[in-house]
């Protein structure tokens, strides 16, 4: 898809800066509607902590405010045997993404920016030319490949698929792009090597992005679903939205239900705090999806 | 400069691999056997304290065999089975049912463990080695054995005014409107697509003599008068406002479910946990717990648990040893016990039986493993959407039935 | 060459598990392939099957009634809350954070809780109860479940698209908004005339990815409705994945694969060129 990355020059800040005055759509109800739309937007989150706070199996919302407030719950979610175990192939498998597809894509984002190399504009069209093919095409041939090498109920089976990133590569050599090359330039003639480059001048001036690209990979491995269904066939390799799905077949009552719903939610939301402005900064930018 | 990138490269593959080492035994000098379980004992702490307890027993006898019991859910049990055999991963032995062992065996996915009840057979129950033989070679080692049958909130009848809870299909019919006039629907019926047809319609279909494939197994017969018969009860209860409104959806679980609310009065297809439960819900003395529904004879849904091997574990005399050990009487009846199933052995006495199970064991005479076929399962999820359409109002039971044949034949004769 | 190494490692996998299952879904859609491995070649035998299999044309059908249904309600609603936060003044920044907050959450969180929300004894129809309504079969009617699904995925995806249109009112200057204004412009005539024009870019970049979105929805149709109920939600991912890992059928499965794949190509491609001449 389109990457547009344009940022707004000096003069057009300005000219957004000093914003009209409004007279056709009072404060007060704008205010008012847009709190209303953006409570309602949050209340499943809202119910869902009220439901897992809850004794479980006794009346709660909508019925009535439940009596009385519980952790429970979340304890009997710790405590289940599998839970901690998703949690950790969860972390698993999206960090050791985020390392690998930061170093790869970077270090891929910079030769298709600054270097040349014979066939460089083919294989960029190539790259470019995957993101057409959504993964669930390929799902079944990856599948197989997988299984053949042995990678089915592995770590390696469950990461490495997934870290071929058209839109990473895009993103970090398009960023890389409008950095001078006098930079660059500079630093060889110092006969600084090609490595000690990218190390010294490319991985700290791209610092933000890469803070961006690994909040997204995060997430998108994080809340991954189809392929570590298909990866992982023990318990013992499950992630957390695979082990969610579980849950529901079994006999647990809601309330734990909810309770391992909320907790398997809060490192997005960790992340959401901490990084919001990368986030929303960086879509706002790219379009990065 | 190269050496430096080549550098790279290696420590960010060393990463991948480092982080993936799948978790082998390696150099302990021990063999592994993997066996996957599933909540047969559905309380979870039960269950890992009786699997734990299961492991440890076994390694103490057999020091060299480092055991893994892996305790997966039901959800998705058909695909991980058949994705881990194809992968050649996984597991050594694995629990299946009799409808699921027929294609493995076809594929020759597993092995023939004939000789390993040879030394007691006359103890097993002839039933259970039957379900699960294939083409005459025994396939699983019955471990347990399940039986269904109807639950009944006692008290929710005789509020209507029923004083007999209902035995057959006729009286079914009769205390439908009665039922619905306290707004109560007689029968729980779940129609979910995660429930499987044996707890919901094949019962129905093999009471009234009917059956899902035909004797040659090449085509389905369940569109016959029998079935029919079958789904138009159901719509005709829904008529009577006999079935749950969302009866097409639903799920069987007790907790949280309409029969533990009162609104629903019975469900013909439980197992003996199911009516446990209940009784936690409602009062053990308002469950009743009832022989298999009649139509034209009774047949409840019942099966034994099969250990199987897989061909492609290296493993295999560890794993024979450790099937044998955990089909011997004793852990056999300690498995009754936790699971409230019931042994598949006759040897075997399950101490301190709760009363349910005393009654629930009154049925296993009647006991049907179903139509074992290798295609039962995908079968199984042609017909329930068709099922479900009819319970929605969209297909009359004929045109439904008709309609999930069609696909199942086409099903079928692909191969 | 220097660059060459520095591609390679990501160059490495790409080859190994985008371009190599590329070309075997290709390959594998020309076979009966087996989940035990085995197969034979079967020519176009599997394409030829797809236009009698009355299943996959109903789940044809079945996905492009949802991306009418999905598409037009995520637009409408990431432009709606996207303006709104545009003329905000107060609590920009919560609000902002609070829309955007399902976005970073899974398809598996929203179908769980949402799943609750819509059942008959959930909070919708408890809701509903308390003024003597329902109780609604949200999940259990077949012309319900389409759009209860979209309302769940709009909810959890809106978030992106209004970020990147919140980005592209910003980037329209006040003072055409101002002058018009002084011209005695309306607040409609403003947005028919400037601001949805000046909008179009990203209006058509929002457009592409989320009908693209829309047609490869799975998690939700997972963990909510198994494609029921009576097959109204069982769209050609469903149908794919149930081929693939509940009937086995591996060549027939890549083969949907395939199907998908060329919807997705020809919808964007249309979309693009549409695109190309709305900015040009």
């Amino acid at each position: 898809m389109t990457i547009t990355a344009s940022r707004p020059t000096a003069t057009e800040k300005r000219k957004t800066a000093a914003p009209a005055p409004r007279r056709t759509f009072g404060k007060w109800p704008l205010t008012l509607l847009l709190g209303l739309v953006s409570l309602l937007t949050v209340s499943p989150f809202l119910v869902m902590l009220v439901v897992a706070l809850s004794p479980a199996g006794s009346p709660t919302v909508p019925a009535q405010w439940p009596s009385e407030l519980t952790f429970d719950n979340l304890v009997r979610t710790l405590s289940a045997s599998g839970f901690l175990g998703w949690t950790m192939n969860s972390l698993i498998y999206a960090l050791v993404s985020v390392v690998i597809i930061l170093i790869t894509a970077s270090m891929a984002g910079y030769a298709f920016a600054k270097k040349r190399f014979p066939g460089r504009d083919a294989l960029l069209w190539a790259f470019l030319a995957t993101m057409m093919v959504p993964f669930q095409a390929t799902l079944i041939p990856t599948f197989v490949l997988v299984s053949d090498l042995g990678g089915i109920d592995t770590y390696w089976g469950l990461i490495v698929p997934t870290l071929a990133s058209s839109q990473a590569v895009f993103l970090m050599r398009q960023f890389i792009k409008d950095l001078p090359d006098e930079l660059f330039d500079a630093a060889r003639v110092d006969g600084a090597s090609e490595w000690l480059v990218y190390w010294r001048i490319v991985v700290p001036l791209t610092k933000p992005i890469l803070a961006t690209l690994g909040v997204f990979v995060f997430l998108w491995h994080w809340n991954d679903f189809l392929w570590p269904l298909v990866a992982a066939q023990g318990d013992a390799m499950r992630t957390l939205t695979v082990g969610l799905t579980t849950l529901r077949g079994e006999e647990v009552p809601l309330a734990v239900l909810m309770a391992s719903a909320t907790i398997s939610v809060l490192p997005c939301l960790l992340v959401f705090a901490l990084l919001q402005r990368y986030l929303v900064n960086s879509i706002a930018m790219t379009g990065l999806k | 400069m190269r050496k430096v990138a080549a550098a790279g490269l290696a420590a960010a593959l060393g990463v991948v691999l480092a982080g993936c080492g799948s978790g082998s035994d390696s150099g302990s000098g021990k063999s592994t056997v993997t066996m996957w379980m599933y909540p047969v004992i559905s309380d979870q702490a039960k269950s890992q304290a009786f699997w734990a307890k299961v492991e440890k027993g076994f390694e103490t006898a057999n020091p060299a065999v480092d055991l893994k019991i892996d305790l997966q859910p039901w959800e998705g049990r058909q695909e991980k089975v058949t994705t881990a055999l194809a992968a050649k991963k996984g597991f050594d032995l694995v629990v299946l049912g009799p409808d699921q062992i027929p294609q493995y065996a076809q594929q020759g996915s597993l092995v023939a463990l004939d000789d390993l009840v040879a030394p007691a057979k006359s103890a097993y129950l002839p039933a259970a080695l039957n379900a699960l033989t294939v083409d005459g070679k025994l396939y699983g080692v019955p471990i347990y054995q399940t039986i269904t049958a109807p639950i009944y909130n006692k008290k929710a009848f005789a509020d209507a005014g029923v004083t007999e809870v209902p035995g057959t299909w006729a009286a079914l019919k009769e205390a439908a409107p009665k039922l619905a006039a306290k707004k109560v629907a007689v029968l729980d019926y779940p129609g979910a697509p995660e429930v499987s047809l044996n707890q919901s319609f094949y019962p129905l279909l093999w009471s009234n003599g009917g059956s899902v494939f035909a004797q040659d197994g090449k085509s389905v017969a369940f569109n016959g008068p029998e079935g029919v018969a079958a789904l138009q009860l159901l719509l005709d209860l829904k008529a009577a406002g006999g079935i749950p409104e969302n009866a097409a959806t639903k799920s069987n679980e007790i907790e949280g479910g309409p029969l533990a609310s009162g609104k629903t009065a019975m469900y013909h297809a439980a197992t003996a946990l199911q009516a446990v439960q209940l009784g936690a819900a409602i009062g053990a003395e308002n469950v009743g717990i009832g022989l298999p529904l009649e139509g034209s004879k009774r047949v409840a849904f019942g099966i034994p648990g099969g250990l199987v091997l897989a061909k492609h574990s290296p493993q295999q005399a560890e794993a024979r040893k450790f099937a044998e050990y955990l089909s011997s009487p004793e852990v056999a009846a300690d498995l009754a016990k936790e699971s409230g199933f019931f042994p598949a052995r006759t040897d075997a006495t399950v101490p301190g039986q709760s009363p349910e199970a005393t009654e629930f064991a009154k049925s296993l005479e009647f006991a049907f493993p179903g139509d074992t076929h290798p295609k039962a399962r995908q079968v199984m999820s042609l017909i329930a959407p068709h099922i479900q359409a009819a319970l929605l109002g969209k297909e009359d039971a004929k045109k439904a039935l008709d309609a999930a044949a069609q696909e199942a034949n086409t099903l079928l004769a692909s191969g | 060459m220097t660059g060459l190494l520095f591609v390679l490692p990501m160059l490495v996998l790409f080859v190994i598990f985008r371009f190599v299952p590329t070309l075997g879904a290709a390959g594998m859609s020309l076979t009966d392939y087996k989940v035990s491995g085995e197969w034979s070649f079967v020519g176009v035998d599997n394409y030829a099957r797809l236009l009698d299999d009355p299943l996959f044309l109903a789940s044809l059908r079945t996905t492009l009634l949802y991306v009418a249904v999905y598409v037009p309600l995520t637009m409408l609603v990431s432009l709606g809350t996207a303006l709104m936060l545009n003329a905000a003044i107060y609590a920009k920044g919560l609000f902002r954070g609070m829309l955007f907050l399902p976005y970073v959450t899974s398809f598996v969180l929203a179908g769980v809780i949402w799943r609750w929300i819509y059942e008959f004894d959930g909070l919708l129809n408890g809701l509903l109860a308390k003024v003597d309504l329902g109780p609604v079969g949200f999940l259990e009617q077949s012309s319900l479940v389409l759009p209860a699904l979209a309302v769940v995925s709009v909810w959890k995806g809106f978030g992106y698209s209004m970020l990147i249109l919140l980005a592209g009112l910003k980037s329209i200057p006040g003072s055409y908004l101002e002058a018009a204004r002084v011209d005695g412009a309306n607040a409609w005539q403003r947005f028919r005339r400037i601001t949805l024009p000046l909008l179009r870019p990203a209006l058509f970049f929002v457009l592409i990815i989320e009908t693209i979105g829309a047609f490869q929805t799975f998690d939700t149709i997972y963990v909510m409705t198994g494609g029921g109920p009576a097959r109204a939600s069982y769209t050609l991912i469903y149908g794919l994945y149930e081929q693939g890992f509940k009937f086995f059928d591996f060549g027939y499965a890549a083969t949907l694969g395939m199907v998908l794949f060329a919807v997705v190509l020809v919808v964007s491609l249309i979309q693009r060129r549409l695109l190309d001449r709305g900015t040009s």
